[in-house]
């Protein structure tokens, strides 16, 4: 029986006559030897020798580089075999090998020490030497599966302990104790804190997801600590449907009291934002708020969602996602685009069906101005990273130079993902401005960057594409993507989808951030989050179906003033949390507020800051100081929810502000005229500023402040006041 | 084997010629020449008389209006600057767009196109004078039509909407179309429908047979009030921003079949088209269609849809499909049947035969395909192709989203061992159907180049000197090229005229030399003949054989503007007629104040290069030179203009080449702005020759 599995170094022309003095003398070697792959690789990586910081950076550290986090066991053995022209291993006395030195700070080391000389882990890895530096064989020495206990950590209050051990399965049956070389780390360290001797302790109430990882595997263990204040009584709120059943389940077992309705008003105000990126006027709101009847708040959903302003508000939530701008696709494409989304949203299309068109969308970008979807990125490998970020919300950026380090992806799947796009071509067609989208005819395979083999196209994972036939490999194998993306069994695109939806509601997703998917970032809700995927399945990925069936929810329409049970917490969505207005529901609050609509360069005059193409329109002005996205990155994070002292100072002194509220056809300029009572003016200021009417106390004092000076002055005073503040700048 | 395409992709076909430099059209026209910026209307119904408002600079009292339109134009007086003429059309004046140019002792002006349609013309009201803008730009404000049918002249000032509504009875067909490019505006137009709630209906934006204007047929549901919105594609700001919005329940096409014939004969065409129950031939005449013209047009009978061009050449024209192997010389006419199809031609060759193939499809107007030529051996191995591959992404990232494509060409040598070819036609996107039509034209030339008049019209002032550009389409041919104009009358001088060579450098990069210049100068009291100049251009191929090719004029110059801001870069073509089928009409206009004169006073060899001097002078009858005149040598590299020196009226300056220079003859002018009491004035000289030889370069 040969142990010894020395892989040949790929490419790298190697001298054969090494490996055969090696392997001569290795193969007698005893049957109980130590390998590289079981024992040593693990010390390393617990070492922390392939971290980012050390030798697994991108050009490694001081000359030694290894694969990062480990991912690559075979080059990290060629290189501390081969390198150096192998200095680092002193067979014959393994104890002046440099391997053994540099960590143990025997000669300088610029990571310091990493281990006593004294320790199990010198004693492992001079053992190893001894016998020869021994890779081990993948087929035997590999871990096929890590297993903790126990599976989830539920601690009744904070301050408690809990041990884990972690149970490694190798190829060939054995399995091992790693529990104190796996890496454990807990996302929210100070909810759940993790001691060097793997030792969970419980800090404060909450909940924390433990990633463990040990070779290149990992799963993740969910530690909750429960509030242990006595007295909690769960009082069962109404539940308007599957969210608020599904939410209340969680929050029932974490001691998490919700908090009830928001008023009539306020709620008016939300979902008007939520859906349509708009204010209610002074006349809705009374209207809603007088309104009797009790089915008014769905109502209300149904026409928001029939509503053109919904139309423009999601269009432009969706241009911000893909990216519409004229900087890739020009002026005249970036106003195709634009209305093509504008009636994919206007006309009820499915959200499967729109992202398939998107994908598989070829010829002129004028004619198909989905094809312009392709012109963001124009390279397959970018292509593919935002088709996985904005579809899927699966990030696969990192395997591009090594695997996932805390996902499942591979270097070799981002070159089979990549390969879908390998054969999209793009030329600019006979019009200025227009490109052509498609299939290269020749010269189009994806190579692998190390060794140039062929990558096939291949999904990350099957799905009903995948296992219904084989993929095509021709230049046409984009269109097998589209259909694998929008399959309804693909595990992730209804999904990412929904919860992505979500988080435009509710502040957060119930996986956050939205488009960074993966085991170690588990939902917050995952009976929730699986059932409005089945939902939206089953409603063949209807948005306004979607949209309609959050805002109906009681957790949606939960008030955001807090109780003693629920104040901490802000990921259960046990209440409503204040967000501050997009910048374009900044400026058009601004322009109900005021009464006066700025004109912006380069469209109509009466264009609603929503209604913009893209943000070329306006640009460096007050929307992008308020975080208007440049739309150059797929990450929804490029939207700004900040506030900051630019913004602060803009909107205390800035013109936009101080013009619009003193414009002579503003509306304090059209109440004054109309010689409106000085109590009408100001339940008008505040209805159309915070879409409520003003409290006795606010309608008292602004009664008086407008009495001690010239009425239009004082009043243009008060609406500045009430559009600086909070209660106008923030969705609550 | 030895191929060529498209050296760049940039360069436009001689059908539509490269966007103009604005600065040889500013040296060609003297403050006083006549400019024509405005038409009012822009359009007018077949056999109704009208008044046409001609706005613009410098419009002479005494000008007399030249077009084709069969009309008679009555000059009306006026008390504006404007020039107003009663407008006659004749009855055999049938619908199309005709140029309107006015002459006079000033000289001749620039052309813009008036529309003769066949429904009842209005004026929309906010296009009316002294109207307030914005008053139609949504459904609240609306224009209310009343008429059915009806042409409706709009603008479109800035980027707006104009909003339109109309009545319609439930079951109800109607058409609208808006008439823009093709008319003459810059504007790029979007039509919309809209329903009382402001749904959107039905949007067009661009359409087949009509280019980037819009067309919809629609049949409203039910019986009320309808919206039709015109908005500009981009929201752009254009100079020319008038567009005609026709409606009415007729029958239009939007393919044509073949989309050319044979000049001196006449060819059947087919029309078809959603409003057509049923294909419609009709017979294209080309029996007396001008050598100079490429293109003429043809109208679907009884219709009031504008004609659609119809491509014109001298070949013997098929119709596929073909039998056996195809003839060469010849146009194949065709169209892609469905998506994905690929059509195959079989060539029969001999090794060495030199040839060109060239697709025009998506060039003419009436094609949607983007066309691929590839060629195949008998074992079907891929010899080559042209139109297929993307463009390199260096050249992008300079040119941004203002790159175009054109209809590939592709010389192509036959190598050994091979006595036929297949050529195969595609669509880069694989699409097909009737609007994938194209012409396929072969000829047994590699080396081939088309011109193009780059200035679409010329005065040369009495005593002065004017200057015309004449831009190459090099197709294989890389030779000098020597430009000429033939026939002109004594007193009138030419000069210039060299098109150097293009090469392959020391760095294997191509030079570009694409562009001549010629310049007239006209003794006191000559004149020209009334018709076009014309303009040649000779090259002489490898087999000592002349290659001589008329030049196309571009009849009109249209500019449309585009984005400039940093980032976004829509630099947009001018909008030409190259389909008026107009060579260089030219003037003599009233004398400028002032010429110049250059000559080469010295040339020094030197181990680096050459030392050119030269000395200017300017002869002024008023008004006061600059200090210093601007240098163009056309097409030369590696050169520094130095040591330039004025005194009083005369100067000197210096110019020097390398070893980088190529030996070539060159065209060499000066020029400056001489300031004089009514505005300045563009004065040039005669072009010089530039002799860079072995001995100054090496």
């Amino acid at each position: 029986m040969t142990y010894f599995h020395c892989p040949v170094r790929r490419a790298s022309g190697w001298p054969l006559l090494l490996l055969v003095t090696a392997a001569t003398t290795l193969t007698a070697a005893p049957a109980s030897q130590l390998s590289f792959l079981r024992d040593v690789a693990p010390i390393m990586s617990k070492a922390g020798c392939m971290s980012g910081p050390c030798h697994g950076a991108a050009k490694g550290k001081n000359g030694f580089k290894l694969s990062l986090r480990g991912y690559d066991p075979q080059f990290d053995y060629e290189a501390l075999l081969y390198d150096l022209a192998g200095r680092r291993f002193n067979r014959a006395d393994p104890a002046r090998s440099l391997m053994l030195a540099k960590p143990t700070n025997q000669v300088a080391h610029g990571g310091g020490l990493r281990f006593e000389a004294s320790s199990a882990y010198y004693k492992t890895i001079y053992q190893w030497i001894a016998q020869g530096v021994p890779y081990g064989d993948p087929a035997k020495d590999s871990v096929t599966t890590l297993e903790v206990a126990p599976k989830e950590i539920l601690m009744d209050k904070p301050g408690e302990t809990a041990t884990i051990k972690i149970t490694a399965t190798f190829s060939d049956g054995g399995t091992r104790d790693v529990t104190r070389e796996a890496n454990i780390d807990s996302n929210v360290p100070d909810v759940a804190a993790v001691s060097t001797n793997a030792d969970i302790k419980g800090a404060r109430v909450g909940e924390a997801t433990l990633l463990v990882r040990y070779q290149g595997k990992f799963t993740t263990v969910p530690v909750t600590i429960v509030n242990p204040a006595p007295g909690f009584t769960w009082k069962q709120l109404s539940q308007n449907n599957y969210i608020d059943k599904a939410i209340d389940a969680k929050l029932q077992r974490l001691k998490i009291q919700p908090s009830p309705l928001v008023d009539d008003a306020g709620f008016l105000r939300r979902v008007s934002l939520d859906l349509t990126g708009q204010l209610p006027d002074p006349n809705e709101v009374r209207n809603f708020v007088n309104d009797p009847t009790k089915l008014k708040r769905g109502k209300l959903i149904d026409k928001l969602i029939a509503s053109n302003a919904f139309v423009d508000h999601w269009t432009l939530k969706l241009g911000d996602l893909l990216q519409a701008n004229r900087k890739f696709m020009g002026e005249k494409g970036v106003f195709a685009f634009d209305e093509w989304i504008r009636q994919s949203f206007a006309t009820d299309k499915p959200y499967d069906k729109m992202v398939r068109e998107i994908l598989s969308a070829s010829g002129s970008t004028y004619e198909t101005p989905a094809a312009n979807f392709f012109r963001v990125t124009r390279d397959p490998k970018p292509t593919m990273e935002a088709t996985t970020q904005v579809f899927l919300g699966v990030r696969m950026v990192c395997a591009q130079c090594h695997d996932h380090p805390f996902e499942r992806w591979t270097q070799n799947q981002y070159y089979e993902m990549a390969s879908f796009y390998s054969a999209t071509g793009l030329r600019p067609g006979y019009e200025v401005g227009e490109e052509i989208v498609y299939n290269l005819r020749d010269d189009y395979e994806m190579k692998h960057p190390k060794d140039g083999r062929v990558m096939k196209p291949n999904f990350i994972v099957p799905a009903s594409y995948g296992t219904s036939g084989p993929i095509p490999t021709g230049a046409k194998r984009r269109l097998a993507l589209a259909e694998w993306v929008t399959a309804k069994d693909n595990p992730f695109f209804a999904k990412s989808t929904v919860n992505r939806f979500w988080s435009y509601f509710l502040g957060r997703g119930i996986i956050d951030p939205v488009d960074d998917i993966r085991a170690s970032n588990p939902p917050a809700n995952p009976a929730l989050l699986d059932a409005l995927t089945k939902d939206f399945i089953d409603h063949n990925f209807d948005l306004r179906y979607l949209l309609k069936t959050i805002t109906n929810s009681r957790t949606y329409q939960a008030s955001m003033v807090t109780n003693e049970w629920n104040a901490k917490d802000t990921e259960n969505f046990s209440h409503a949390i204040p967000r501050r207005l997009s910048a374009e529901e900044l400026m058009d609050g601004l322009t109900l507020a005021t009464g006066v609509r700025p004109v912006f360069p380069d469209v109509p005059p009466e264009t609603k800051a929503d209604q913009l193409p893209d943000p070329h329109v306006g640009k460096d002005g007050f929307l992008d100081l308020f975080g208007r996205p440049s739309r150059e990155s797929a990450c929804e994070c490029e939207r700004r929810s900040d506030l900051s002292l630019p913004q602060a100072l803009n909107l205390v002194n800035g013109k936009t502000i101080s013009d619009a509220v003193s414009d002579g056809n503003g509306r304090v300029a059209k109440a004054i005229i109309a010689g409106k009572p000085v109590k009408d003016l100001i339940e008008e200021l505040y209805l159309a500023s915070f879409g409520r009417p003003p409290t006795n106390q606010e309608l008292e004092t602004s009664t008086k402040y407008l009495s001690t000076g010239a009425k239009a002055v004082r009043a243009q005073d008060l609406l500045w006041a009430l559009v600086n503040s909070k209660a106008f700048l923030y969705n609550y | 084997m030895n191929s060529r395409k498209h050296p760049t992709d940039t360069s436009r076909a001689s059908l539509w010629p490269a966007p103009l430099t604005l600065i040889l059209l500013a040296f060609t026209t003297h403050a006083a020449t006549p400019l024509i910026t405005e038409l009012q209307p822009r359009g007018a119904e077949r056999s109704h008389p009208f008044t046409l408002t001609i706005s613009g600079r410098d419009l002479p009292a005494d000008a007399r209006i030249q077009s084709t339109l069969p009309a008679t134009f009555t000059p009306t007086v006026n008390n504006t600057k404007s020039l107003t003429f009663l407008v006659e059309p004749k009855p055999e004046a049938t619908p199309g767009v005709y140029p309107i140019r006015i002459e006079s002792a000033k000289g001749i002006s620039n052309i813009l196109l008036l529309t003769l349609g066949t429904y009842p013309e209005v004026t929309e009201e906010e296009s009316q004078p002294y109207s307030k803008p914005n008053r139609n730009d949504s459904i609240e404000t609306a224009e209310p039509i009343n008429q059915n049918p009806v042409t409706i002249n709009g603008t479109l000032k800035g980027p707006e909407r104009d909003v339109y509504r109309i009545t319609a009875k439930a079951n109800e067909r109607r058409v609208f179309e808006v008439e823009a490019r093709r008319a003459g505006s810059a504007i790029d137009p979007t039509l919309r429908l809209l329903d009382a709630s402001g749904k959107q209906l039905a949007l067009s934006d661009d359409t087949p047979t009509a280019g980037l204007d819009s067309r919809l047929d629609f049949t409203f549901p039910h019986d009320g009030n309808y919206y039709v919105e015109v908005h500009d594609a981009r929201f752009s700001r254009q100079m020319q921003n008038f567009y005609r919005l026709k409606m009415g329940a007729y029958q239009y096409a939007d393919t044509i079949f073949p989309l050319g014939g044979k000049r001196g004969s006449t060819t059947e065409v087919t029309f078809t088209g959603p409003g057509l129950k049923a294909p419609v031939k009709a017979t294209a005449d080309l029996r007396t269609i001008p050598s100079q013209n490429v293109f003429t047009t043809v109208a679907l009978p009884d219709s009031p849809a504008m004609p659609i061009l119809f491509a014109v050449s001298d070949l013997p024209e098929f119709i596929a499909p073909i039998e056996g192997a195809i003839q060469i010389p010849s146009v194949i006419n065709a169209h892609l049947a469905k998506p994905g199809a690929i059509d195959r031609y079989t060539v029969k060759v001999k090794p060495g035969d030199k040839l060109l193939f060239e697709l025009q499809a998506r060039d003419l107007g009436t094609s949607k395909l983007e066309g691929i030529i590839s060629i195949y051996d008998s074992k079907n191995k891929k010899l080559d192709s042209a139109g297929d591959k993307p463009l390199s992404e260096d050249v992008f990232a300079v040119q941004g989203t203002s790159r175009t494509s054109n209809d590939p060409w592709l010389n192509f040598t036959v190598p050994a061992d091979t006595h036929e070819i297949t050529v195969a036609i595609e669509d880069l996107a694989e699409r097909g159907g009737p609007h994938y039509a194209y012409r396929f034209i072969t000829r047994r030339e590699a080396e081939e180049f088309q011109l193009t008049i780059a200035t679409p019209y010329l005065n040369i002032p009495a005593g002065g000197t004017a200057m015309l550009s004449v831009n190459a389409d090099r197709r294989g041919y890389d030779g000098p090229i020597t430009l000429t104009i033939p026939d002109l009358p004594p007193g009138i001088h030419l000069n210039g005229g060299n098109i150097a060579r293009e090469y392959l450098d020391a760095n294997n990069a191509r030079t570009i030399n694409r562009r001549g210049i010629l310049t007239l100068t006209a003794d006191p009291g000559v004149e020209l003949p009334k018709r076009d100049l014309i303009v040649v251009g000779e090259g002489k191929l490898a087999n000592g054989s002349i290659i001589k090719r008329r030049a196309h004029g571009l009849a009109m110059q249209i500019d449309v503007a585009g984005a400039t801001a940093q980032g976004v870069v829509d630099r947009q073509r001018s909008l030409t007629a190259q389909w008026l089928g107009f060579d260089l009409p030219a003037a003599i206009s009233e004398p400028v104040h002032a010429t110049l004169e250059v000559k080469q006073t010295k040339l020094i060899q030197m181990a680096e290069g050459g030392r050119y001097e030269f000395e200017y002078k300017w002869n002024v009858q008023a008004g006061t030179p600059p200090q210093a005149v601007n240098v163009d040598i056309i097409g030369i590299k590696d050169i520094r203009v130095i040591d330039m020196k004025s005194s009083g009226n005369t100067g000197t300056f210096t110019v020097t080449t390398t070893r980088a220079t190529d030996p070539a003859r060159y065209d060499m002018y000066i020029s400056g702005r001489l300031k004089t009491d009514d505005g300045d004035e563009s004065i040039i000289s005669r072009t010089i020759p530039f002799e860079v030889t072995e001995g100054t370069s090496k």
